[in-house]
């Protein structure tokens, strides 16, 4: 910003439009696979018909009132595994991100490759393991019952706590990445600084670490929360008779019923949820800074 | 790193440029695009179901190339050699037409997802020949005119061979479309060292000593004629009050805290482990389990199971048409029914496959001889008269009667 206007004056039309056409492809890419897609999709959640004969666009807005008075349990539900499953991975990455970034030396990325190697292994595949290790007399029950620890009919799978911890086990690396990019970037310097100010342990923390990963914590949140509350593989797989979610019913709606426009208007619903949850949460943690931070 | 916009610029007549164009993109497809319906006539009656197969099948010829896609693990395989099935290799020997053999099929559902596209855009699927099961997917193939009518005057060995029970079933009258593949059982599987008794009738699926240990379906179709057979209905000739009492009589399964979890993704597992003492499973499930070392048990409970069946059809836009009839065709001979049988361990629509298979157990020796013998007596393969009458179809649902349905059943395991 320190240029001198005169030379802005003389710069010729294309290269005052370079930068407009150095990120034209993102913008073609966003209208051609998102902006596209959303609009075919709102489209689809206004229209009647079945899909034999056809559907037609009728601006039917009842489906929406129709889907929430039929799901909004299951909706409900959605945001509060989402929710519980981020702070799960917000208590359990928090700490792993702290000590790879601050702890680990120069074996970094091999922690790294380590949290992201599960990743390497299909979804469901990882989340169907958990059924052999979480088994009513399995490795982790069986001994447990064994010793007289737990009753003989406890069971962790086919409970809320199972699919919630399968949420947590399957997004984790979506928070401690973030976390851990934003706490290798606090200058050492200021550990220092707070040091010879004569902060101790926790308040270095608390007053210097903290506010600075605050930034990663937020976009962690993000990325485990949105798709966590919309997932459909871990009720399915380790759920039990009361634990379906949103995105269950979105799947049986599109692919079983073919009702295209249910499905639709049930996906609006959960995206417009969502929305306004991490609205809401972006206010309280004055994310106007956040972002910012973010964006340096 | 993001640029900085460039100094100068004009950025109010941007902003509304861009909020017009969007405005514009954002109002038009709302209105305009609707989505076409799927439907086409389909013959009915039987002179014109015999014109649309003289339609369809004058002028075609043998291409010598045929494109099979099936479900995974659903025919003969050579023991030493996962890859390589017997029976389709001495097809080409016989005539001479390539077979491309593919697994790709997961379930209907996706399957469905899948190629409807294809079809709708008349691009076609590139199969010759598929698998479809007895469910409401195959009754919407045909409703859409995905599937090609058979020539029965080229499939003289289903005409001899085909058991009566798989012949002119009430999802396909007169197999204008399709002829079996391969049929099965739905009953309950259990494991008697933890239930402790025996389990006969689909009540015992409400006992309070199995409370918690009772594996059900999430899919409708099964879950409402299970609970129809329950309440001691014929699914076939059930009614909507019938219906709805088999959705209540779910809804007290459910209520008592009997199921552990809806899920067909996972039951045949923890059924394995023991997390679930007994479930809904398909006949071929338990044979499975007990080759791995479990020692399960199915049973067709008295109020009756249901048999469902698994069907060979044709695309229409099939190029390879003739090859698959003519596969189609060989799938019926005795001898290659028995073969497939001995892999699969369903139960096989060709009853004379069991003379053979007696017949080359009587031949062999050791272990492979007890092997065949058991199949041959086998009452998951070639289930008795008894067992036989005690089955029953599945309901084929009109459209708006599904929708009625789905509402009905889909609740209960969606909760």
């Amino acid at each position: 910003m320190s240029r001198p206007p005169a030379r802005r004056a003389r710069r010729r039309p294309v290269a005052a439009l370079a930068p407009y056409l150095m990120v034209l492809p993102g913008w073609l890419w966003l209208a051609a696979f998102f902006v596209a897609p959303v609009l075919v999709m709102l489209s689809l959640s206004l229209q009647t018909g079945d899909f034999i004969d056809g559907f037609r666009q009728t601006f039917h807005v009842g489906t929406y009132g129709d889907a929430l008075a039929t799901y909004h349990t299951q909706l409900v539900r959605s945001l509060l595994y989402g929710g519980a499953a981020t702070v799960c991975c917000l208590l359990i990455g928090y700490p792993v991100a702290y000590w790879i970034a601050f702890r680990a030396g120069r074996h970094k990325s091999v922690y790294l490759f380590l949290l992201l190697l599960p990743f390497f292994v299909s979804f469901v595949i990882r989340t169907q393991s958990w059924n052999v290790v979480l088994a009513d007399n399995g490795v982790v029950l069986g001994p447990l019952k064994h010793l007289g620890l737990l009753p003989g009919d406890f069971h962790v799978l086919a409970t809320p706590y199972a699919v919630i911890g399968g949420l947590a086990y399957n997004f984790l690396p979506f928070m401690v990445l973030p976390v851990y990019v934003a706490l290798e970037r606090v200058d050492p310097r200021l550990l220092e600084a707070a040091a010879d100010l004569y902060a101790g342990r926790a308040a270095t923390f608390g007053r210097v670490v903290l506010p600075l990963s605050l930034p990663g914590v937020f976009a962690g949140v993000l990325l485990t929360f949105v798709p966590a509350s919309a997932d459909y593989v871990n009720a399915a797989i380790l759920g039990g008779p009361s634990t379906t979610m949103i995105g269950n019913i979105i799947q049986t709606e599109y692919f079983t019923n073919l009702d295209y426009p249910g499905a639709a208007a049930l996906s609006f619903l959960l995206m417009g949820t969502l929305l306004i949850a991490v609205f809401l949460y972006a206010r309280a943690l004055g994310t106007e800074d956040v972002l910012e931070v973010a964006a340096r | 790193m993001l640029l900085p916009p460039p100094p100068g610029a004009p950025r109010p007549s941007r902003r509304t440029l861009l909020r017009s164009a969007l405005g514009a993109a954002a109002l038009a497809p709302l209105a305009a695009c609707s989505v076409p319906g799927a439907r086409k006539d389909v013959p009915t009656g039987r002179a014109e179901i015999a014109a649309a197969v003289r339609d369809f099948w004058s002028g075609r010829r043998r291409t010598g190339k045929l494109d099979f896609v099936n479900y995974t693990q659903y025919i003969d395989a050579d023991p030493a050699d996962q890859s390589r099935h017997p029976t389709l290799e001495e097809f080409t020997r016989r005539t001479g037409i390539e077979i491309t053999y593919q697994e790709l099929i997961d379930d209907s559902a996706s399957w469905f997802g899948k190629t409807q596209p294809l079809f709708a855009s008349g691009e076609g699927i590139g199969h010759d020949l598929m698998v479809v099961g007895s469910d409401s997917y195959l009754t919407k193939y045909i409703e859409l005119g995905y599937l090609a009518p058979l020539d029965h005057s080229r499939l003289p060995n289903f005409a001899r061979h085909a058991g009566a029970a798989y012949k002119n079933s009430s999802f396909d009258p007169g197999n204008v479309y399709t002829v079996p593949w391969q049929s099965g059982m739905t009953g309950i599987g259990y494991d008697p060292a933890k239930v402790g008794r025996k389990i006969t009738s689909w009540q015992d699926l409400r006992d309070p000593a199995l409370r918690g240990k009772v594996g059900m379906w999430n899919d409708a179709v099964q879950m409402g004629n299970v609970a129809l057979l329950a309440i001691g209905r014929d699914p076939e000739t059930s009614t909507p009050e019938d219906w709805r009492r088999a959705a209540d009589w779910l809804r007290g399964q459910r209520d008592a805290g009997m199921v552990r979890a809806y899920s067909t993704a996972t039951y045949q597992s923890a059924l394995q482990r023991g997390d679930l003492w007994a479930s809904l499973v398909y006949s071929g499930d338990v044979y499975q389990a007990n080759r791995s070392g479990s020692r399960l048990e199915f049973v067709i409970p008295e109020e009756g199971g249901l048999l469902w069946t698994d069907n060979l059809c044709l695309p229409v836009t099939a190029a390879g048409a003739v090859d698959a009839l003519t596969y189609m065709d060989y799938a019926y001979r005795p001898e290659v029914a028995a073969r497939i049988t001995e892999t699969v361990q369903f139960i096989c629509p060709v009853p004379a496959a069991r003379d053979v298979i007696v017949r080359e157990a009587a031949a062999a020796t050791g272990e492979r001889r007890a092997a065949l013998q058991a199949l041959s007596t086998s009452p998951l393969v070639f289930p008795s008269e008894s067992d036989q009458s005690r089955l029953r179809r599945m309901r084929v649902l009109e459209r708006a009667e599904e929708k009625q349905w789905n509402a009905l059943f889909e609740p209960i395991y969606q909760a």
